[in-house]
């Protein structure tokens, strides 16, 4: 499930996904937040100044397409502008093995 | 970086996302996996023993397809029930729970001998482990060995394993060998292969499994069966023409029961070489600047090697043993030779005989297998514990025997651990168990004696030893 809030005081995109982020509804979820960030620059003055947030509290598995959108999805943003929230203990660690903690601000 | 740096990094950074995925799944889903894989390769097994057969010009394809069976149908029976993820085994009396975590990614290296089935039971043992496999398949194989990979990718990506789980280095090079075994983000090199490469892997910095060469020597005691043994060693050395490393190398009888041996071996297929025909097997046999055996006889038919040395064989010929009188650098054909040839050693009596096995164990097969064929198993231990062999196979076709499973109840397995004599870390038969890493949770179990004794005196120099030591243990 995917879900989205846009606050427009702090420039801030988040995500608020949920369940398997597997192989298959991958496409269809790096189409939706590509999609939706594109919408939210457009209404900033400043579109670099749009930030994108992963909240990941309901994820229970990610795949490597997934992690591979999350690469995708930050470089749509200034550096330092996307991180992660929320990831559970075993999420935070599959980004850990995978290098892409402090990439992505994973927390 | 050079482009190979960069060819490595580019894998290895897909391997260890795969790793990242991998480590997520549970007991059942990684078995799904390993069955769906098992089911593929099991599945292709003719196919990929012919093209393995066509592509090396070695063994032959039955025999390949026995190979690919014992990788995948015997591996995984083996593995099956294997637990591999999470808490593998809880003692309440000890306080400890072994917790199973994968490695990461492991590179796989495939030698030409046996490219397709090392393919499918690495892919095995390794998934079973949750470990992403980058292979690099000898030049001499890398179609057979590239389809091999295919198959069990697709049925593993098919199952739910991760994207890039498998993946199989596509250009040869040393450089690109030395970027991927040097890489930091590897965990593991799984290494079969020659000398060289097995030595290049323990040199790495990383982690190594390597299996060193084999020469193993077969010891006919007067108490064995010797048309049993005759008949059993022969189907082991000519089985895909000897390409298996634990497959026989070299006879050792004593002179009173030589006679029967020789009959027997000459009545079921094998042929003797006069001292001038093991001149000129060993002018093809031997490659004259290395001093071990050359490339062009490696798996290739009795026939097909007695033509190329100009020896003419008799009908029904599947073997040829060539009588030495010595062992080492002046008798080539008394090291490793992965063909239907074997050494044959006539020795005055027991002793001398398991001395001649100590010293060709010793020439280039340390810690590798050692063969016996006996009825007294006093001379089996005696044997055994003389030799520097991870197993010793007793009664038993060497090839298939030291592989496992087949004859005995050893592990089966395509990589043979050879122990610290041939610079291994383990004697055992390679297989998913040593491809995890075991946590070990060590709940509070007082030791007794020690929290109960007053530890002040190991302070005081008046108690000796011997005076500590009773206390210690006193009323126990």
């Amino acid at each position: 499930m995917l879900e989205f809030n846009f606050s427009k005081p702090e420039n801030k995109l988040v995500c608020f996904i949920s369940g398997r982020m597997g192989t298959e509804n991958n496409e269809a979820f790096l189409s939706r937040v590509t999609d939706m960030a594109g919408e939210s620059k457009k209404t900033l003055a400043n579109p670099a100044s749009l930030k994108v947030c992963f909240d990941m509290k309901e994820v229970t598995y990610i795949a490597s397409s997934f992690i591979r959108s999350c690469i995708v999805v930050s470089r749509l943003v200034e550096d330092g502008n996307f991180n992660i929230i929320n990831a559970s203990p075993v999420i935070k660690k599959t980004f850990k093995i995978a290098g892409l903690d402090e990439l992505l601000k994973v927390k | 970086m050079n482009d190979f740096e960069k060819m490595a990094d580019e894998m290895l950074e897909k391997a260890q996302i795969a790793a990242a995925v991998f480590q997520q799944l549970n007991q059942k889903e990684t078995d799904r996996i390993v069955e769906k894989v098992f089911h593929a390769g099991f599945n292709a097994r003719v196919k990929l023993a012919r093209m393995a057969h066509e592509e090396t010009g070695m063994g032959n394809w039955q025999h390949k397809v026995l190979k690919n069976v014992i990788a995948t149908q015997l591996v995984y029976e083996s593995i099956k029930n294997m637990k591999t993820v999470g808490v593998i085994s809880e003692n309440h009396l000890t306080g400890i729970t072994e917790i199973a975590q994968p490695l990461g990614p492991i590179f796989a290296i495939v030698p030409v001998t046996n490219p397709t089935s090392t393919v499918l039971y690495k892919t095995l043992i390794c998934l079973k482990s949750r470990n992403p496999v980058i292979f690099s398949v000898h030049r001499n194989a890398i179609n057979a060995g590239k389809e091999a990979v295919r198959i069990c990718y697709e049925a593993a990506l098919k199952a739910g394993a991760p994207d890039d789980c498998l993946q199989i280095v596509q250009e040869h090079s040393r450089e690109l060998t030395h970027a991927i075994m040097t890489h930091p983000k590897l965990a593991l090199i799984l290494a079969t292969g020659g000398t060289g490469l097995v030595r290049a892997a323990y040199s790495s910095g990383n982690p190594a499994i390597g299996v060193g060469p084999g020469n193993v020597p077969v010891f006919i005691d007067k108490s064995a069966d010797i048309p049993f043994a005759v008949s059993s060693v022969i189907s082991s050395k000519t089985f895909d023409n000897g390409t298996i490393c634990a497959s026989e190398q070299s006879i050792v009888v004593e002179k009173k029961i030589s006679g029967k041996v020789m009959a027997e071996f000459k009545k079921q297929g094998g042929y003797f070489l006069n001292p001038e025909e093991v001149k000129k097997l060993e002018n093809v046999a031997i490659d004259p600047s290395s001093g071990g055996m050359s490339a062009a006889i490696v798996g290739k038919p009795a026939r097909y090697i007695a033509d190329l040395a100009g020896i003419m064989l008799p009908e029904n010929v599947h073997l040829m043993l060539a009588p030495l009188n010595g062992i080492g650098k002046d008798y080539p054909l008394s090291g490793e030779i992965l063909a239907p040839i074997l050494g044959y050693f006539e020795c005055d009596s027991y002793n001398d005989a398991i001395k001649t096995c100590i010293d060709l164990n010793f020439l280039g097969g340390i810690g590798h297998t050692a063969s016996i064929y006996a009825n007294d198993d006093k001379r089996v231990i005696e044997f055994a514990q003389i030799m520097n062999a991870g197993r010793i196979v007793v009664n038993t076709p060497s090839s298939q025997g030291a592989v496992g499973w087949t004859y005995n109840t050893l592990a089966p397995s395509l990589t043979l651990g050879c122990g610290t004599g041939g610079k291994n870390i383990t004697t055992e038969n390679i297989s998913a168990q040593h491809l995890i890493n075991i946590q070990r949770v060590a709940r509070r179990r007082p030791n007794y004696s020690f929290h109960n004794f007053d530890l002040d005196r190991y302070n005081s120099e008046k108690f000796t030893g011997k005076n500590l030591d009773s206390a210690y243990y006193k009323n126990q």
